[in-house]
């Protein structure tokens, strides 16, 4: 597979082209967009500064975009309107390459021409992490699950502020998993009308809730099998929600879930198959505190599973 | 006035009204069981100003912004004004991104969050919007030294972010009745450092009692207290709230003037914060000391002073009782002329509660020492403030846990404190201590009984005793507080959604007598009978490995180890690898090879793993233990490599969705590290 990388930081690029190469991907760097050849090439790299030429590139040609940005992440949420363009890494600043665990994971599962399944938890954590397994059977398992969760943060010594965060976060994933996938056999939502009931799931409807760290990473999965969560959903309502404006439900809701998840979180990935599943993974970066996570770039991974 | 206690089981509402001006006090997690709409038609109509003290809040949610917002536009309508106090930083959080969080609301006031990472603690300051309006406005905050270690701790938050809601607002100046709520309710003079430092002197002979309250500050009148002292100088500094830099200086300059002419000072009855600043042996001079070291005569001279000052009338001929008003602007007599009898301090006696029968069934019922109710307490004076009005039934000076159709119904008061906060917060924790004891009596396990309830049953009687020979002993005063916060914090860590995160309701009465203005503070916890069981499940819900048998650690265990968090007790050991290592029923197990164990699954589970890694490839097997009176101690065992081909163990060779886990450490699920694409 054969990428174009746009940087114009010489350093990162170099960075940048060494990570696809470990992941068997063959990359060409240039610092000028009118230097751009993509003739042959299936993936381009860029920062989001440049997201209206890749935007550009991949509704014309056959290229599929994956931007990096050191910026908030409303800022490159238009351009992931765009299909084949799916992903913002997050980076440091703009001397700084993305992470390369997230680039070298995204190149690899670029590289397969159509995964039918969402990464394992353990590619996003070093070897040897610890996860917990939380069973949610409706909403009446919900808030012990949240307690859980927070405990199992706090069982790692990180501020109470992040333990309770990740608790936010848990119950934002949780609710969404219960209340707004689930839908029947003719594909009508059962329990989004009413977020205060008790809810409880069928055995096959239920969500399987994951909290893992490896001490530098946390990671919270919630994957439901409804597969529900279409792309707009999650571009749009991270637009209204982040957009800062008045709370405005007219249009389907205000984004405030997937807000919350922005916030507690340094990267965000959805894999979604259609009909079957949708998987959320958030990650949070344990050696951030909260300050450097206020302005650190996220980063928002858009996976479609076959 | 009016105190409701209400929302949802997670969130916890206080409401006081006084004149047109009310208050609701949130407490806890805002989410979709939050009903905001209801509670915001709950506001008396034509409400003059509605004052939201938000300190308390821990979480929001999505569907609580959504609520909250309703609750808002509802209140609105009931009200003229809305002013927020107080904001946590997670309110703070929603005012910077949801633009009509406020509602048209103004804030006054917000919680920074501080962190240090020396000491690994978080803290908060609270910021005024008039007072800190430069603060504010510059979006910084510099470094200050953290409360616990004095190591520079920092604002733990991106100052552009954090202030860029209120920066924007206009300055909000308050109008002067809700100043004086906000003074008098909400304690903002304490927040605005304006509680004027008041000192009673009783002379004596030679012997001197000075008694100092209020804030330490600049205006601290060194010169004119040290005029005319000799001989013997008590100086109870118990009343003393916050001391700033210049009025340490002052208290160094009153301790220079009066060392040449006195023959010992004494103080007594110095917080932690006064001993660190103010107590060391420069601070003291040559003469001072400490009245904790200086013996029974000593003491038997002071408690016999104070004595003497709190029971004399200020017109005693040779008694006499002065009040010398900090300011030299604002003179107040802290005994008027004609001033009712000063009778023996009301000694702070809810915390003295009598040990409770752990062995006995049904009621558990605590007693006060003094029959005395809080607003007849003698010495206390009237009470001239309450968060409601009448004062609520199950308020009373009889502090009891009591079954309630299944459940239990904990009610406790608190000892008398200077701050309203601190009332309030010791009276939960005796609630939930009560709540503790009650259900240890409800636990009828065997097991639990023979090798729980010992570890911290006779702790807690003793320091209970201790407390109850000698109630100001600050050592035994101490050592039941901590437990009890202890306790209470154990209650949340291990209860689970089945513990009530707040009380249930709150009630509070300022006393104002001639020993200045005092709080008592009562709480109620209420568990339903459905919790109730589920408490008593989860505490004896044991789990086996390697022969031995542990539960979740309980929260009564905070009397013996206040500073255990979570764990699991062994409560049954057969001969296995535990055993030989040393382990004992009775034991609390903290970690395992360095990974905490929160409950007895995880225990179970973190055993069962490590030992059998340790066999299969050799290494060592620890356990960090918490047993006797010392510190945590460790027990271990090295297991040799094996020999010839390596052996995986089936736990670690296996897919892990056919290994039943017990819901934890399910990483080799995921295949244990292994790359995602081969």
């Amino acid at each position: 597979m054969r990428a174009v990388v746009l940087e114009r930081n010489p350093l990162v690029a170099r960075k940048v082209v060494r990570l696809l190469a470990s992941a068997g991907v063959s990359a060409t760097a240039v610092d000028d967009p009118a230097q751009l050849a993509l003739e042959g090439t299936e993936l381009l790299f860029a920062d989001a500064f440049d997201g209206e030429l890749v935007a550009d590139a991949v509704r014309n040609k056959t290229v599929r975009g994956v931007l990096w940005t050191a910026e908030p992440l409303r800022r490159a949420l238009k351009f992931l309107e765009t299909p084949g363009l799916d992903h913002v890494l997050a980076r440091r600043d703009f001397e700084s390459a993305p992470r390369g665990w997230e680039l070298v994971m995204t190149a690899r599962r670029l590289a397969a021409a159509a995964p039918a399944s969402a990464a394992p938890l353990a590619a996003y954590l070093d070897w040897g992490h610890a996860a917990l397994e939380i069973p949610v059977r409706g909403s009446a398992d919900r808030d012990g699950a949240v307690t859980q969760i927070q405990d199992f943060v706090a069982g790692l010594h990180a501020p109470r502020r992040v333990a309770e965060m990740f608790g936010e976060l848990a119950h934002e994933l949780i609710m969404n998993a219960v209340y707004d996938a689930p839908v029947d056999a003719l594909g009508r939502a059962t329990h989004a009308h009413d977020r205060k009931a008790d809810v409880v799931l069928a055995p096959a409807g239920q969500p399987r809730v994951t909290v893992a760290s490896d001490g530098t990473r946390l990671a919270l999965q919630v994957r439901d099998p409804f597969g529900r969560l279409a792309r707009r959903h999650v571009v749009d309502g991270l637009a209204r929600g982040l957009a800062g404006g008045e709370l405005d439900a007219s249009n389907g809701g205000a984004g405030l879930g997937l807000m919350l998840v922005h916030n507690a979180a340094t990267a965000m990935f959805f894999d979604v198959a259609p009909a079957r599943s949708t998987e959320v993974t958030a990650l949070f970066e344990l050696d951030l505190n909260l300050r450097e996570l206020r302005t650190h770039a996220r980063s928002l991974h858009l996976w479609g599973l076959a | 006035m009016t105190v409701v206690r209400a929302a949802s089981p997670k969130l916890g509402i206080e409401h006081v009204v006084e004149g047109d001006i009310a208050c609701l006090r949130f407490a806890g997690t805002i989410d979709e069981q939050f009903a905001g709409a209801a509670v915001g038609n709950s506001v008396q109509p034509d409400t003059g100003a509605l004052v939201l003290d938000l300190g308390g809040v821990r979480k929001i949610s999505s569907f609580g912004i959504r609520e909250w917002v309703d609750f808002l536009t509802a209140a609105r309508t009931r009200a003229r004004e809305v002013i927020l106090v107080e904001c946590a930083p997670k309110v703070v959080d929603q005012l910077n991104m949801v633009a009509n969080f406020a509602a048209g609301a103004r804030v006054y006031s917000l919680y920074a969050p501080f962190r240090c990472d020396f000491c690994d603690s978080e803290h908060r300051v609270l910021l005024q919007a008039d007072r800190d309006a430069e603060t504010i406005k510059a979006m910084a905050l510099p470094e200050r030294p953290c409360p616990a270690c004095k190591q520079a701790m920092y604002f733990d938050d991106d100052g552009a972010t954090f202030f860029s809601y209120i920066a924007a607002q206009p300055r909000a100046e308050l109008p002067p009745a809700v100043a004086t709520f906000l003074g008098s309710r909400l304690d903002y003079a304490l927040a605005d450092g304006t509680r004027k430092l008041r000192a009673d002197k009783v002379v004596d002979g030679r012997a001197t009692y000075l008694r100092l309250s209020g804030d330490l500050d600049r205006a601290f009148p060194s010169t004119k207290l040290a005029e005319g002292l000799e001989g013997e100088l008590f100086v109870d500094v118990a009343g003393i709230v916050k001391i700033d830099p210049a009025g340490a200086a002052e208290w160094r300059a009153f301790v220079q003037l009066v060392t040449p002419q006195i023959e010992r000072l004494w103080l007594a009855g110095a917080s932690a914060g006064f001993r660190d600043k103010l107590a060391s042996a420069g601070d003291l001079g040559p003469r001072g000391q400490v009245l904790d070291g200086g013996g029974p005569a000593a003491q038997a001279r002071y408690d016999a002073l104070r004595a003497k000052a709190t029971a004399s009338r200020p017109s005693t001929a040779k008694v006499a009782l002065a009040a010398i008003a900090a300011s030299p602007h604002a003179p107040p007599p802290l005994a008027p002329a004609g001033a009712a009898r000063r009778t023996p301090l009301w000694v702070p006696v809810s915390a003295a509660l009598i040990a409770l029968g752990l062995a006995g069934g049904g009621v558990a019922l605590y007693e006060l020492a003094s029959k005395g109710g809080a607003a007849s307490g003698p010495g206390l004076g009237a009470v001239d403030q309450r968060s409601a009005t009448p004062r609520p039934a199950w308020a009373s000076e009889t502090a009891s846990c009591a079954p309630t159709a299944g459940g239990l119904t904990c009610t406790a008061v608190s000892a008398p404190s200077a701050r309203q906060d601190e009332a309030e917060d010791e009276a939960a924790e005796i609630a939930y201590d009560a709540l503790a004891a009650a259900l240890a009596v409800r636990i009828a396990d065997k097991p639990w009984r023979a090798q729980v309830l010992p570890v911290f049953s006779a702790t807690r009687d003793a320091k209970l005793a201790a407390f109850d020979r000698d109630p100001a002993n600050t050592v035994a005063r101490r050592d039941v507080r901590e437990a009890r916060h202890a306790v209470a914090q154990l209650v949340h860590t291990t209860g689970g959604a089945s513990a009530p995160a707040v009380p249930t309701a709150r009630y509070w009465e300022r006393h104002t007598g001639a020993d200045g203005a005092r709080f008592v503070a009562y709480a109620q916890v209420v568990v339903p009978a459905a919790d109730l069981t589920r408490l008593v499940d989860l505490y004896t819900g044991g789990e086996t490995a390697l022969g031995a048998t542990a539960v979740k650690v309980f929260p009564g265990l905070g009397w013996r180890y206040p500073h255990v968090e979570r764990g699991a007790v062994i409560t049954a050991l057969a001969p296995g690898p535990l055993q030989e290592i040393g382990l004992a029923e009775g034991y609390v197990v903290l970690a395992v090879n360095g990974r905490d164990v929160t409950d007895a699954t995880t225990f179970a589970k973190l055993v069962t793993d490590e030992q059998a890694a340790a066999v299969a490839h050799g290494g060592t097997l620890r356990l960090k233990v918490a047993a006797g009176d010392g510190g945590p101690r460790e027990f271990m065992r090295s297991y040799e490599a094996p020999t010839g081909p390596a052996v995986i163990p089936a736990a670690v060779a296996q897919p892990a969705h056919e290994v039943p886990t017990g819901g934890i450490n399910v990483w080799d699920r995921y295949g244990g590290g292994t790359a995602p694409h081969k």
